[in-house]
């Protein structure tokens, strides 16, 4: 006797016959050509237009055009931008898409790639590029950029050479292999913002050494209050970026000069090189110091500095932190925010003095800013190459170069300064954009571990780093860790470029 | 009271008895039906034993996504278990994690399930039932994106609470704090219930026939000592069932953790799939991130066996 009301024959065919029906219906769904938009005129017309995909970064469109606290600066003019090109190109149709919220943009490209499905134009930072060389995944523009670009008018930048249109200092920081892989339309620095009303009623005045940083930092603290808010950056990146300028002051004196006598940017043969022959290494007695020195902000942190990302602005605009320490983006929302009903202003990156360090020139030498040719930074991948649209994708790249297109885009968010000559600049940036255009960000820093090296290095410098701070890892220790992350990371580099170290 | 033994289903049909029919005969009978779970089973070739056998696969091979792959043997493997601390420290959180989850998940929800049904009404059991069931129709993520602002260091209810009533030393950055944060990431979804497991097992206690459990009673059983002799035995099935799903979450971490620490702070919340997720997307090292993908299939696959092993099952 059983119980069962159906044989296994009868289930095995019900189920056979769902399934079956269910494929066949997706299959067909799936098999169907896409439906002709409306006012098509024929199939000559839809097999001559070439259709792009593109991820914008920063400038994709806000999902609402609603200012508020979660949507501080809502923008679409992108989409103007790309209207306009459709317009003059009826036979371009450029596609631009959004990635899944919480995805990095790193994985995300990676996973893309790797899949075959990357768009033709994403934003990519040239330090994931330079490790990407070798996969054939990014196109060199070179020959493109030493090009005219048809949309500026003869005489101005641009019009013999697409290249010229860009600013050569911040520019040239983003050459690899003597060749440019991404076009970075955007300059950003960094700055400590922070509270005037507050400080004027505590007596302070913005701190211009690292001394008077952690004074004012303990005056706050006698106060009960976290002082030193800003943006955590993930691990293999930096915790705050003062960090890396605190670094290039120490190694201002006796390393740099040997690491990197121009004091051009650092190219990573001359810091595989330094760490290869110990010039640069976690062993000096300027490191240890560096971390010693920089140990001593920690108590003034909030105690969730460790988390990625957490929300300093907030916490700057509800008065919970007076000082914080972010980039330049963070002038628009300062600016539009509703809650900002007290007096903000900024300082630089304390110096390092005599005071603090034993290591420091005389007299000190002030931090290099951060960032750089760092915001807007777009690349084309070989996917275009496959698909046959390369030559469109250019194009379309020379038209948003055009100092009015750029304008439209950027100036709507205001989070960047323009890397392309004729941008009007906004007048708040005026200095950040003379420092950026006229000296060396970022790459000048051999220190900067995410920039200057690889991240399979940089994540466990930076965890030593932490480990240190948080008290999990003795200093010995996290140096020892550090050096081996080092040697490992100038073998692995060396090897891979193929080049001797003189 | 004896239980009556039913004696086993015919295997016969039409009177002919299928065991005499070759393979090819049945296989040849059945063609329809065969022919017609061909797609799922293709799909799930293509989509599930594919990718898997190519992790295997691609776990012997030094793999950077873009370039040519260069076969390396077991050196991942011996790697993994010799020089990768983050590795090593990520099974000991692993092992902390499936080792709650398998004590949360099955005693809570064995608990209500136990308490549901030996509620009288059968409208209140399926109430109870109901609001257990409900919760299930949220998505994942909200619960977890709800939890980190609990532990949320300056506007979390939880440090909130603990100042209202005067524990204000405890109070912490639960998420940011190395020495807490596992537990954190383990201690979240309070109170543990598990609709799904809950209706597993209270599935398992409605299905013992009463006149076992009426037997026992008659005999002088008290509640406790029917539940332990009598039901629990009874629905070891379903105890496996959930134990083994809920370690396969265990060993499977990986939501949690990418959605409240990333893995830290200082690798103190990381896990084996939180790596196998950095090394692949990250630091672009696939065939290394495919190996951490086998060891924890054999983890998985170790700890069912010896649960379907020890945990025995009583029929009735």
């Amino acid at each position: 006797m059983t119980d069962r009301t159906i044989s296994r024959r009868t289930f095995l065919r019900t189920a056979g016959a769902a399934t079956l029906g269910a494929g066949m219906v997706g299959t067909l769904a799936a098999c169907q050509p896409p439906a002709a938009p409306a006012g098509d005129s024929g199939e000559a017309a839809v097999s001559e237009v070439k259709e792009l995909t593109t991820y914008w970064g920063g400038w994709t469109p806000t999902q609402s055009m609603e200012r508020s606290e979660d949507n501080p600066l809502p923008h679409n003019k992108i989409v103007e931008v790309l209207d306009g090109y459709m317009a003059e190109h009826p036979d371009v149709q450029v596609e631009w898409i959004r990635i899944p919220q919480g995805m990095q943009s790193r994985e995300w490209t990676i996973a893309q790639q790797a899949a075959g499905t990357i768009p033709h134009i994403v934003t990519h930072a040239h330090w994931y590029i330079k490790d990407d060389l070798d996969k054939n995944w990014w196109v060199e523009l070179t020959p493109f950029l030493n090009e005219p670009n048809p949309y500026i008018s003869t005489g101005e930048p641009g019009s013999d050479r697409w290249l010229n249109q860009f600013y050569p200092i911040p520019t040239g920081e983003a050459l690899m292999r003597d060749g440019y892989y991404n076009l970075v339309f955007g300059l950003v620095t960094t700055f400590f913002y922070y509270n005037v009303d507050w400080f004027n009623d505590m007596g302070l005045a913005a701190p211009q050494t690292y001394a008077e940083f952690l004074d004012v930092c303990q005056a706050f603290r006698d106060e009960d209050v976290d002082a030193y808010g800003g943006w955590t950056g993930r691990v293999s990146d930096t915790d705050h970026w003062y960090r890396i300028q605190m670094g290039g002051m120490i190694m201002a004196g006796e390393i740099e000069p040997q690491v990197n006598p121009d004091r051009d940017t650092a190219t990573y043969e001359e810091v595989a090189c330094a760490i290869k022959s110990e010039i640069y290494n976690a062993h000096l007695p300027q490191y240890r110091e560096w971390m010693e020195l920089w140990k001593m902000n920690v108590p003034y942190r909030p105690p969730d500095w460790t988390i990625q990302a957490t929300d300093s602005h907030s916490r700057f605009l509800n008065k919970v932190e007076p000082i914080m320490e972010n980039g330049t983006w963070s002038f628009p929302r300062l600016q539009y925010d509703p809650l900002v009903d007290f007096e903000w202003s900024t300082f630089f990156a304390p110096l390092l003095t005599s005071a603090s360090s034993q290591f420091v020139t005389d007299p000190p030498t002030p931090a290099w800013p951060i960032g750089g040719p760092v915001g807007d930074q777009i690349a084309v991948t070989t996917r275009s190459q496959k698909d046959g649209v390369l030559d469109t994708v250019i194009d379309l790249l020379r038209y948003i170069s055009e100092p009015n297109n750029l304008y439209t885009i950027q100036s709507e968010i205001g989070t960047t300064m323009p890397n392309v000559k004729n941008v009007p600049v906004d007048p708040r940036f005026e200095d950040p954009f003379e420092l950026l255009t006229t000296q060396i960000g970022e790459t000048q820093m051999f220190v900067y571990e995410e920039v200057k090296m690889d991240p399979e290095a940089a994540e466990p410098i930076g965890q030593a780093w932490r480990s240190y701070l948080l008290d999990q890892m003795e200093l010995d220790d996290a140096l020892n860790t550090i050096q081996e992350e080092f040697t490992a990371y100038a073998d692995r580099y060396i090897e891979r470029e193929g080049f001797e170290c003189s | 009271m004896a239980v009556e033994q039913i004696p086993a289903p015919s295997i016969q049909y039409g009177g002919v008895q299928v065991g005499k029919k070759s393979l090819w005969t049945r296989i040849r009978e059945g063609r329809v039906a065969y022919l017609m779970l061909t797609p799922t089973f293709v799909f799930l070739l293509i989509f599930m034993y594919y990718p898997a056998l190519l992790g295997l696969y691609r776990s012997l091979f030094k793999w950077n996504a873009g370039l040519e792959a260069e076969f390396v043997s077991l050196d991942h493997f011996i790697k993994l278990f010799t020089k990768d601390r983050v590795f090593l420290n990520s099974l000991d959180h692993m092992l902390q994690l499936a080792a709650w989850y398998v004590v949360s998940t099955v005693g809570v929800s064995l608990f209500i399930a136990v308490l549901i049904h030996r509620l009288r009404g059968g409208r209140t059991q399926y109430t109870f039932r109901l609001m257990i069931i409900l919760p299930v129709v949220i998505p994942s993520i909200v619960p977890l994106l709800l939890w980190k602002f609990i532990y949320d260091v300056s506007v979390g209810p939880l440090n909130a609470l603990l100042t209202w009533v005067g524990l204000e030393s405890w109070t912490r950055a639960w998420l940011a704090d190395p020495n807490v944060a596992l537990y954190a990431v383990m201690l979240r979804n309070f109170p543990w219930v598990d609709g799904v497991a809950i209706l597993i097992l209270l599935a398992g206690l409605q299905a013992i026939p009463y006149e076992i459990v009426e037997s026992a009673m008659i005999d002088g059983a008290n509640e406790m000592r029917r539940f332990w002799s009598i039901e629990l035995p009874l629905i070891a099935g379903q105890v496996k069932l959930v134990s083994v799903l809920t370690i396969i979450w265990g060993v499977q971490e990986f939501t949690a953790v990418f959605a409240m620490t990333q893995g830290g702070p200082i690798n103190s919340t990381m896990v084996p799939g939180m790596w196998m997720y950095w090394n692949a997307f990250r630091l672009t090292k696939m065939g290394y991130a495919s190996a951490i993908g086998v060891v924890m299939f054999l983890i998985t696959f170790v700890f069912t066996l010896i649960n379907m092993k020890y945990i025995t099952t009583e029929e009735y």
